[in-house]
Order: structure tokens, then sequence, then C-alpha cells
């Protein structure tokens, strides 16, 4: 370790001479690959985003990129045909109302169980978490006629069907996520709390739900996107209370790639998950959470 | 230490553990942990679960190439997948932490997973599209490919006689005798679609020998109706533009003309003797057909890539919560101390990142093999056995048409069986780490 | 935080209350989740189509592959209409797609069936038969199809003699799309041949028109274009011997067949965009090819329903644009031998509500709203063939009904394993073949392998 003054001074945000101009530039570099990667990430979606103000004729003719040279063709027929269609638009609040507590629910369990599972000391503890995770294996393909099968034994159709569902095959991934997550908190923290002789509740509530935030509101952000794109699930256990993804599925055309009503969909569609991102991004913020350790 | 308190307490603990834990299990169990249960079950019955059949089915899954294939694929994704969308994740969030607008960052990579997965299908179909005109990638390709290589004014014709001469550059030659008289050579071309003529095409001319010369035409020998190849018909036009090379018997050339309007051509001042008349290759040459990204051979590797653009903004997003709730004062600890930039990342923070690394690359390890919707939504018709993996098999044999239930359930115990490993490995570091703490 | 969490939970009781309202809600022509058993008094309209059996209006359950609220799903939406304004009884109409198959089998092994489903092959109804899933309905429309089909439908929707199914929507599977400019451009007249039309290839190939658009990514295009040929050059009595598989798929008039069938598609001059091009193009994608606005060929084979997309998605005009002419005979085999496939209507759960409803299907008045609607093609007999919308439709029915021997799609007819899944077994195999065309031995020998599993 050499030019350690150096070095520590431009740990604590400057210094003098070579260190600030390597840092500048440093940072230049790493903004100017970060955007290039996210322009490569934009540029697939941008495609379709392209195609989706095309008239559908002109699909299968050329590029989306040839839109640029015919500007007249834009179109906003395919988002207008889309947003008229009241079953359409019903449909998208039936997502709303499958996706919402299909997120809570599997976050709310997953969290308590987190905790459970990583600071309750009870016997079996460490091997009930590990068949819980090995549930991930599990593809939800298979599950699909027992569940329908128990779900006529409890008499329970449409959406509250559809939360069991969907609450079921979040919970695996949401336990080992909040657990591990759980299991990293500073044990001082812990002891502390036990020694105040804090219940087991109050300790969940008041300490491990605060601190663990960045993850739950990661996992909710998943589960909310996860719920709310489905197809399958819905198809097999939504009835006549069809998410937006079913009710796309159903106008295509026989034998049409159906872009044209895709393409808006999908757009329209991410809306709610992208606006759920934001509200829940706040709570990665580093400062945040700086103090709240004492 | 035993004392009355602590007994009350475990006895206290163990009650509050139930009630944590006892929502999400009664869940998975039903829904989740029997179907496990049942699966396997079923893996030793029949089609329709009624005969008791062993291990039948285990075996015959192995005697089908479209599951040797599976295995092979699912093998390639296991390989490669996690490790590549880890590290990438990674890698974006620590640098992400740096900037401003992170945020803005982390949306852009997280798009791709707020799109359904099977909407990324028809967006990457038109990047992976095989022809230049639809998908963006070849497209891109071309640029530089109609440069090196450009697409001829008459691409894709052909002669429309046998007696000419393809060389192995793709020009055409054709030998020429010529006598005291002169000689008339021409060359038909098929394959020119009526786009292809230009404006100032007109009908080809019939020509006589003149001494001392060759002459001839070039023209489209093709006519609706009665059609004879290698004779000039009314109707069919001469093609201008095209030049045309006379080279001697011993190989050396003699000159080059330029066909006219009327497709003719001519060279003056011929000795007598053996030619070759010949038409360069570029003018036939055929534009770039582009790459077929989603055929048998690229679409695995492919696929990973949509894979990658889906997944990274969950690694990215579950590392960066891990990030963000790194103890701050720890890694100022570490870069007063003297520690580098790289040493912190290296001793301090990857370590801390332990767990959140674990249950990322554990979830995508386990994604890769249960990888599907992808594959299904990627992967056109023709392809779909070169792209197939085990999840996709074990959907395709127990629910298209109606089914073999056995036989996918014997799949998917193999896919559990598969995971095991994975399984064992994070018990591993599972002990280790309570070890710890 | 805390309000957070209260604003959490008072929201989910929010969803439930709403989710369990909600479905109530939905357009679809029912008027609520009645159960079907529940009994309310016949409301006194007379039927004017054939006698319902005394039915209890109820509602009951169809469901099929068109979705709810395509162009099908809207049409077939007439036809349930219809029915309930004859009978009183509701009816309950779920499209559930391509996965009709999956769900399907979901529900019989639940226990849950809709009351009615619409199956787009008949190797489907074979298969639920097999499982016990069925309810014969000669009581309900035997009478119904003696009077208004030929036999051979009623045996395809029969299983060892007895009747679970009603045809209600077929397609001639035997008309071949052509592109009417480049055809008159280049002075030609549409093949009644087969040999006339590798010349006709050749012809047009010369004059710069890549002649056929193949949509070799779905393989059921290529096993349309194999049935038509072995149809024709083995005959009816071999071309039953294949689909029931009394003979293997390494036969010497399989292997005929395939190589006539090369002399055209297996020609990569002759296919837009060569074999390995076609292969990465759908069917619609090939239809396009021809009719859209910058084609690469000149003709698509494939069934009537090529219309429905032309129409729907290019700007070309029927008989100005577009026409199409019967498949060619092969060898000089009988010009009016014809391939269809079909939708089979059937019975999952034994009342009379369902059965009224098939009995309905067969009736002549049922095949004519739908046919007024076009895109839809009836084998029933007395359907008034002006009723249908375009003059094409019109030849596409008569080349049917007129049919000198009338063969469904093979495909549709084996167990689906084999006959119907993407990616394998018959589809599979045509697309190995057309990936390697002389590959024919090795493609043969999967075929029959994984026919020799599926038929066990």
């Amino acid at each position: 370790m050499t030019a350690t003054t150096a070095r520590a001074e431009s740990a604590s945000g400057g210094s003098g001479g070579g260190g600030r101009v390597q840092g500048w530039l440093r940072k230049r570099v790493v903004q100017i690959v970060l955007a290039v990667i996210a322009l490569f990430w934009l540029v697939p979606g941008i495609g379709l985003f392209v195609t989706s103000l095309r008239p559908v004729e002109s699909f299968g003719d050329n590029g989306w990129w040839s839109a640029f040279t015919h500007p007249a063709e834009f179109t906003l027929q395919n988002y207008s045909e889309f947003l008229g269609d009241a079953q359409l638009l019903r449909s998208v609040w039936n997502t709303v109302l499958i996706a919402v507590p299909a997120t809570i629910f599997p976050v709310f369990l997953a969290a308590m169980a987190g905790y459970a599972l990583a600071w309750i000391p009870f016997r079996g503890r460490d091997t009930l978490f590990l068949i819980v995770v090995a549930m991930l294996v599990v593809p939800l393909q298979m599950a699909l006629i027992p569940a329908f099968q128990i779900f006529n034994f409890l008499s329970l159709t449409g959406i509250p069907a559809v939360w069991v569902f969907h609450t079921a095959f979040g919970l695996p991934f949401a336990v080992f996520l909040m657990r591990n997550y759980y299991a990293g908190l500073p044990d001082s923290l812990m002891e502390a709390a036990r020694i105040d002789g804090a219940s087991e509740w109050t300790i969940f509530s008041k300490i491990v739900l605060p601190l663990g935030w960045p993850a739950l509101a990661s996992l909710a952000i998943f589960q909310f996107t996860w719920t709310w794109n489905d197809l399958l699930v819905a198809l097999v256990f939504a009835g006549n209370s069809r998410p937006f993804t079913v009710e796309i599925q159903n106008r295509l055309g026989e034998f049409s790639s159906g872009i044209g009503i895709i393409a808006p969909g999908v757009f329209i569609g991410a809306i709610l998950p992208v606006a759920i991102f934001f509200a829940f991004q706040r709570y990665f913020e580093a400062g945040l959470l700086g103090g709240s350790v004492k | 230490m035993a004392t009355r308190t602590e007994a009350k307490r475990r006895q206290g603990s163990r009650l509050y553990a139930a009630v944590f834990v006892l929502p999400a299990l009664v869940i998975l169990g039903a829904f989740v942990l029997y179907p496990a249960l049942k699966t396997i079950y079923d893996s030793f019955f029949g089609r329709f679960g009624e005969e008791f059949v062993g291990l039948d089915n285990y075996r015959q899954m192995f005697e089908f190439d479209r599951m040797r294939k599976a295995i092979f694929n699912s093998f390639l994704w296991t390989a490669i997948f996690p490790v590549l969308v880890t590290t990438v994740g990674l890698v974006l969030a620590v640098l992400a932490d740096k900037i401003k607008w992170k945020t803005a960052f982390k949306l852009v990579l997280f798009l791709p997973i707020a799109i359904a997965v099977m909407s990324s299908g028809i967006i990457w179909r038109l990047v992976y599209d095989a022809s230049p005109d639809l998908g963006l990638l070849n497209a891109a390709i071309n640029v530089p490919a109609s440069i090196v290589s450009p697409e001829g004014d008459y691409a894709g014709a052909v002669a429309s006689l046998d007696t000419v001469i393809i060389g192995d550059d793709g020009s055409l030659s054709q030998p020429v005798e010529v006598g005291p008289e002169g000689a008339v050579s021409n060359i038909g071309l098929l394959r020119v679609p009526v786009e292809d003529i230009s404006q100032s095409s007109v009908q080809a001319v019939i020509l006589a020998p003149k001494q001392g010369t060759i002459t001839g035409v070039v023209w489209r020998d093709t006519r609706p109706g009665a059609d004879e190849k290698g004779v000039v018909e009314p109707e069919e036009v001469g093609l201008p533009g095209i030049t045309v090379k006379l080279v001697s018997a011993d190989g050396s050339p003699v000159g080059s003309a330029t066909t006219g309007n009327d497709g003719s051509y001519e060279f003056e001042d011929v000795a007598p003797g053996t030619y070759q008349l010949e038409v360069n290759a570029s003018v036939l040459q055929e534009a770039w057909g582009g790459v077929t990204w989603l055929g048998p051979s690229l679409v695995t590797p492919a696929a990973i890539i949509v894979g990658l653009w889906i997944w990274a903004g969950f690694a990215l997003v579950v590392i960066g919560a891990g990030l963000a709730s790194l103890d701050r004062a720890v890694l100022e600890a570490a870069r007063v101390d003297g520690a580098t930039e790289w040493q912190v990342f290296r001793r301090v923070t990857l370590p801390l990142l332990g767990p959140v690394l674990g249950v990322v690359f554990v979830t995508l390890t386990i994604n890769a093999l249960k990888m599907f919707d992808l594959i299904v939504g990627i992967a056109p018709g023709s392809v779909q056995d070169d792209a197939n993996v085990i999840a996709l098999e074990m959907w395709r044999t127990a629910f298209t048409g109606l089914g073999d239930r056995g036989l996918g359930s014997a799949i998917a115990v193999f896919l559990f069986v598969l995971i095991l490993p994975i399984m064992a490995l994070n018990l591993r570091r599972f002990r280790i780490e309570e070890g710890r703490r | 935080m805390k309000r957070l969490k209260f604003f959490a939970i008072f929201l989910a009781l929010a969803m439930v209350a709403a989710a369990c309202g909600s479905d109530s809600d939905d357009t679809t022509t029912t008027t609520g989740s009645a159960p079907p058993a529940a009994t309310t008094t016949t409301t006194g309209t007379t039927p004017p189509t054939p006698t319902i059996p005394d039915a209890e209006p109820g509602e009951i359950v169809v469901m099929a592959k068109w979705g709810a609220s395509g162009g099908e799903g809207a049409a077939f939406l007439q036809v349930l209409d219809a029915f309930t304004a004859a009978s009183g009884i509701d009816v309950n109409f779920v499209g559930v797609g391509d996965q009709l198959p999956t769900i399907l089998s979901t529900q019989v092994a639940g226990g849950q069936p809709p009351d009615v489903a619409v199956l787009p092959q008949s190797g489907l109804l074979n298969d639920l038969v097999s499982l016990g899933a069925l309810f014969p309905i000669e009581t309900a429309a035997g009478d119904e199809m003696d009077a208004h089909f030929s036999p051979a439908w009623r045996e395809l929707g029969s299983v060892d003699g007895t009747l679970y199914g009603v045809f209600f929507k077929v397609a001639n599977k035997s008309t071949v799309w052509y592109d009417v400019n480049a055809f008159s451009d280049n002075a030609i007249t549409p093949p009644a041949t087969w040999a006339d039309w590798v010349s006709v290839s050749g012809d047009l190939l010369d004059a710069g028109v890549t002649p056929v658009a193949v949509g070799g990514a779905d393989g059921w295009t290529l096993s349309d274009w194999f049935e038509n040929i072995y149809l024709r050059t083995a005959g009816p009595e071999t071309y039953d011997q294949l689909s029931r598989h009394e003979i293997p798929w390494t036969d010497q008039s399989v292997r005929d067949a395939f190589e006539t069938m090369g002399e055209i598609i297996g020609n990569d001059d002759f296919v837009a965009r060569g074999l390995s091009g076609a292969l990465q193009v759908g069917f619609g994608d090939s239809v396009k090819l021809v009719f859209g606005d910058s084609p690469e060929a000149a003709i698509v084979y494939e069934a009537d329903f090529v219309e429905g997309v032309i129409l729907n998605e290019t700007s070309a005009q029927p008989g100005t644009d577009f026409d199409f002419f019967a498949f060619p005979s092969i060898g000089g085999s009988d010009p009016g031998y014809t391939l269809t496939g079909g939708d089979v209507a059937v019975v999952l759960k034994d009342n009379p509500e369902a059965m009224a409803l098939v009995e309905y299907l067969a009736t002549p008045e049922a095949a004519e709203i739908w046919a007024a609607l076009g895109g839809f093609s009836s084998a029933n007999k007395d359907v008034d063939s002006s009723i249908y919308a375009t003059d094409l439709g019109r030849r596409a029915v008569e080349g049917m009904v007129n049919a000198t021997a009338v063969r469904y799609d093979m495909g549709d007819i084996m167990p689906s394993a084999f006959g119907s899944t993407g990616g394998s077994g018959f589809w599979g195999g045509l697309q190995d073949w057309l990936e390697n065309p002389s590959d024919l031995d090795n493609v043969l020998a999967t075929m029959e392998a994984e026919a020799a599993a599926a038929f066990e």
C-alpha cells in the first residue's frame, strides 16, 4: 500500500492534484459506461414502442426503424383501440385486484416467517428453512391440478383463488430472501432488545421490520410485477374476472402475431409496475439506515 | 442458564415461532409441498394415473433425442446464466452506487421485468429476426455488410443455358469462337424480377455477326407464355449496365464493354480465335441474407442474452438493496485505514454482501433450471427442439395434447433431483454461516 | 410506518370486498354466476328451432379456443345469443385460446369441467372419450346429424359407433391461394395437376418471382401439405391406414409422398427465404409474404381460413388481388379429393341444457348465423350457400360439399401427443425434413418411433 496518505484523503471525498483528477476521470468513465449500458438495455423496448405507434398493416413489411423515414405513418390507433375497449380497461382493474393482495400476503407472511427462522430459536428450525427454500424448485405447472382440486373442495373460485396460489408460489423466494436478510442484522441489536425484555412481536414490528425495508421493498416490487404479468395462473383459476393478460390473449386472432394489441398492452400494462418501483425504491437509499442501528 | 425465566422464555418463543411461521407453512404445505409429493407419486404411474408402471417413465424419459437435447441445454443455462447475471448485477450495483442518477438507471434495468416475460419474446424477435429488413441486429450488421459485398443490380440472377460456365467466384463465362465473319455471343439471364429491370431497358436486339467484332446481348431470357430459352424473343428486354469482359484463350484480358439499353455490347478489332466472355459476379451478388439468430445453433445463446436482459435488473435491485443496507461506518473505517477501493470491495463489501449474493445466485440457478416462459416466447416452432430445456420438455409432455402425466411427473422429479446439489452446496454454506453466528 | 401498515391492511380488505363483488361483473352473455342446477320457471317462449327437450333454464358453461373478444369469439357469441333467445338457457362463454387442451384437461382432472367444449381437434375427442370425460349425444343430436350431415362427419364425431360430437365449424384444407396479378403478369393459369404446378413454379422462378411461401415455423402447415399430397398419391384407403397407424411411417407410400412434396417445397429456390428461412416464418407471416405490401412469393397453401387472414392483415382484395385454386391432382388422382379440418362440440356434463346446445349447433340455422359473418364454413348440407359472406368462401364450401372423397386432417385425428404437438411427432418431423430434405430416412424413422409410443 503506497501513498497511503493520498489515498486516505481521497476516501474522504477529495484531495489535491493527481488524486482529484483521477477521481474525476473515473467518475466520468463510469457515467459513460453506465449510460451506454442503459441505452443498450432500452433499445429492444424502444423497438416495440415504435412498433406500437405504427399501423397494423406495416408490421412485417419492414423494420420498426423505417418508421422514422415515414413520419406520417405514426398513429395512435393501436392505443386508442386498446383504451377505448371497456372490457379491456375493466380487465386492467381486475389485474390490480389480483396483484395487490397477491403481493401483500406473501410479503407479510414471509417477513414474519423469515424473522422467526432467523432469530427465534426452536428445534428443527434450520431444516424447516431449507425445506422451504427447496420448494423454490417446484414448477408451478405441476401444482395446477392439485390446487384445482383443493379449491374445488373449498369452493374457492375466481380472484381469491388466484391470491392463494400466487401467495403459495411467491413464498419460497420471499422467505428465502427475508430470512437471509434478517440473519445479517447485527447480533448486538437483538441481544440488546432481548435483554430489555421486549417480546418477539415488539422486536419484529419495531426493530426488524423497519430495518428490513430495502429487502421488503424489493421483494414487493418483484412479487407485484410477477403477479401483475401472470397469464397462466389467472387463465386456470380466475374464471370470469380476467386480468388484462388473459384479456389480451383472448383477442389474439387465431393466426395473427397479435403485435397490434400486445404492443400497446405491454406499455400500458407496464405503467403500474413502474409506478410501484418508483414508490418503493426510496427505501433503498443508504442514508435511511445509517443511524437507526443505534 | 436454566433459570425459570429462561425456560419460560423458550416455551414462549416456541409459541411465537409457531405463530410467525405457521400461516406460511400451511399455504406452502398445501399448494407447494403436497403437489410436489403428488408429482413424485404420479411419476410411477401411467399417462392418466391409472396403472402402476414403476420406473418405466424414467427409462422412457431418456430414450428420445429431445430429452437429451433438453438436458444439454439446461446444463448450458445453469452453467452460464447465474454466473453471468449475478456478476453483471453486482458490477452494475457497485457502479451505479456512485452516480447521481442511480434510480433512473435501476429503472431502465428493471423495465424488462415490468414487461411480461412472454412479450419479451416479441420484443426480441424484432431484434433477432433473420431478415435484415426486419431484425434490428441484422439490420445493424447489414450496414457494413452491404458496403463490403453490395447487392448487384441483378442480384440472384442465373444463366438461362447450361452452356454458360459458373466460375468459383460466381462469375459467368461463355466460350466464343470467332471466325472471319465475327461472332455473336448472347448470355441470357433468368430470375430477374420485374422490379430489377431498369427504366431505360428496352427490347433486346437480335444481332448479326460483324466482321472483326464480337457482339451480343445480355438479356432477360423469360417472357409470359411460350418461351424458348437461349433465344431472344419479343417481350424479352435487354439488361443495361452490365460490364462484360473479353478474355483470350490463355486467360489474358482483351477488353471490356458495358451493355446498352437493349442489352447489347460490342468488342471491335477482334482477331479470330477462341475467347471467353465473362460477366462479373458482383452484378449477380445477392444482398447479405442475415444471420439466423433464432436458428438451431444460435437459439440457446440468443435466449440466454434475453434472460440476462430480463434478470439483470432483478440482480441489480436485490444486490443494490443489500449494498444500501451495509453499515457505512465499517466501509469508512476500512477506507480510513488506507485500503484502496478495490480492496474495500474485495475484503469488506463482498463478504458482507455474501448472504444477498447467495440468494441471488441460488434463485437464478433455480430459475435457469425452471426456465420456460422465455423459451416458449422466443423460439419459433421449428427450433423448439433445439432450444428445449427440461422444464419445457416437462410442460410439453404433461400438458400439450392431453398429456402424459406420468412421464411429465418423472421429468419434474428429474428436475428436482438436479437441483439437489445446489441445495447441498447451499446447505453447507448455510452451516458455515450459522456457525459464525 | 404504522400508517403504512394500516393502509395496507385496509387496502387488502377493500380488495377482498371488491373482488367478491366483481365476480358477477362480466360482459359475456350471462346474467350472473348462478349454479347450473338453479331452477327458474320456463318463460314460455316457443323456440323456432327444433324442440329443445324440457330444459330448466339454468346456465351452462361453454369453452372454446376463440377468444371471447376476438373476431371469432364475437361471432360465436352471436350464435350462442340466438340459442339463449330460442331456449331460455343462459350461456357463459369462456374463450381460452391455444391453451384449451391444457385448461380443459386440468379442469377435467380437477372435477369441474365446462358443460360444453368446442375442441379444435378430433384427436382430442378420442382422448377425452378414453378418459370417460364425454357423454354420448345420440339422443339429443343424432337425428339432426343424420338429417343434415353426410355420414363421414357423423363418423368423425363418433368413437366405436357412439356419437359424441357435432362438427360445428369446418375448413376446406385443399385450397391453394395465389397472387392474381403475379399469375396474370406471367400468363400463368392455376395448375390443375401437380406436374403443372412444378412447371408453373419453374416459370415463376425464371421470371424472378419466388413461387411459394411456406410457414415452416408452424409445423401444422407442413402437415397439411403432406396430407393433401398423401391423400392423392396413396389414395383414401391408405390414408386411413396411416392415420390409424396400421402402416408405419417408414412405408414406401409415405416415402413417395415426401419425395413428391420435395419437388416444390423441398426445393430451396422455390421457397421464399429458402428452406431454413421458411422455418422461421410463421403461418400468418407466410400469408403476408404473398399478399402483404412487400411480397416475396406468389403462392401460399393453407385452408380456407387464409381468406380471413388476408382480409384482416393485408389490403389485398378478393378476386382482383387474391384467389384460390383447388389442390391439384397428382399422378391422375381424382380431382375431387378434399382434405378438411374442423371444430367439434362435445358434452362434458350430462344435463339437458348442454344437450340442447349441441343439438342446436347441428341445425342449419345455427351455422347460418356465423356463415353470414364470414370466416366460417359449415359441413351442414342444408345451409343456404348464398348466405356465405364472400364468393371465395362459398366456393370453398362447395368444394367440400361436392367432394368425391373427404378426409379429415390426419394430424388432428391421431393421438394429440403425436399428431398435433408443436415441435415433435408429426409436426416436428416435418420441420426436421424441411430443414434437410435429404435426411428423409432418419426423419421417418424418428416419426415412426414417436408414433409407436403415442399410439400404444
